[in-house]
């Protein structure tokens, strides 16, 4: 029977290119006895769109203290589209 | 144009703080993501006859944007990649699996992943998780936290991805197995777990 770092593997295969038939089954029957692996399976999709989300979307607050915005930048951008 | 000058222009004002603060969160280098942003405009300038406003100006920047960084990243992980072979890095010499999975290479019980209750809606806009999130994503190393950034910055087909960073998919999704087992502990441990806690 497959070891849960291989199931886990498959899971993450699955999300990249999909399993063959013997690997789904595979990983079908070991997360029927492995509740861990059942549960990562279960929420593996819920955390590829979180990922998405976080990763495509998501923005930090602005202003924060290690980003200096400046108008001084928008000043030499708009004079550069100007020429 | 005058046209096309005012309507950037004003698209500068609108628009650039954001694009920056995305292109910094991105890069962590404010004289990249400046550049970033600066070449985002210019490409705007350059191709504003196809600007047809069937998208919003802010979509149409960001994705202008976004395919910089995708770039950007790509290259960066390429880069990753043939210094590995070089010095003949060992990939598991970070010890992550045997920290997570006994001999047997079964989950160790105080590593088990968690029931989550929350449903994705509670967790995708919530300022407080995605600065969990952000934290855990800045732990992985260089080529982990680059292929998962490549894996869902534009939801590209696996197979697609694979073949422009010139790897094998077998190659990649092994990387990402090794980020995402990285990402789900630190996340458990820094949220779910805490959550269940109260």
């Amino acid at each position: 029977m497959l070891s849960c770092r291989k199931a886990t593997e498959l899971v993450e295969k699955k999300l990249v290119v999909g399993l063959t038939v013997k690997e789904k089954t595979q990983l079908y029957v070991h997360t029927r006895v492995c509740k861990a692996c059942l549960h990562y399976n279960k929420q593996s999709e819920l955390f590829d769109a979180i990922l998405r989300n976080h990763i495509d979307q998501y923005t930090p607050p602005l202003n924060t203290a290690e980003l200096k915005v400046s108008d001084d930048f928008k000043e030499k951008l708009i004079s550069k589209i100007k020429k | 144009m005058n046209k096309s000058h005012d309507v950037l222009s004003d698209w500068v004002h609108r628009y650039s703080d954001e694009l920056l603060s995305w292109a910094f969160y991105k890069t962590k280098q404010q004289s990249l993501a400046e550049d970033f942003v600066q070449e985002t405009f210019l490409s705007a300038h350059k191709n504003f006859d196809k600007f047809k406003g069937n998208s919003s100006p802010k979509t149409w920047l960001f994705a202008i944007l976004k395919n910089k960084i995708t770039d950007y990243y790509r290259s960066k992980f390429k880069k990753t990649i043939i210094t590995e072979s070089e010095f003949s890095k060992d990939d598991t010499s970070d010890g992550l699996f045997e920290k997570v999975f006994n001999e047997g290479g079964h989950w160790k019980p105080s590593f088990f992943p968690t029931e989550i209750d929350q449903s994705e809606e509670e967790l995708l806009d919530n300022e407080s998780f995605n600065h969990i999130l952000k934290q855990c994503i800045e732990k992985l190393n260089e080529k982990s936290m680059l292929a998962i950034q490549l894996k869902y910055l534009e939801g590209k087909e696996g197979n697609l991805i694979c073949q422009e960073l010139d790897i094998t998919p077998s190659n990649f999704w092994q990387i990402l197995h090794r980020a995402k087992i990285q990402l789900r502990v630190c996340i458990d441990d820094n949220w779910f777990k805490k959550v269940e806690e109260g």
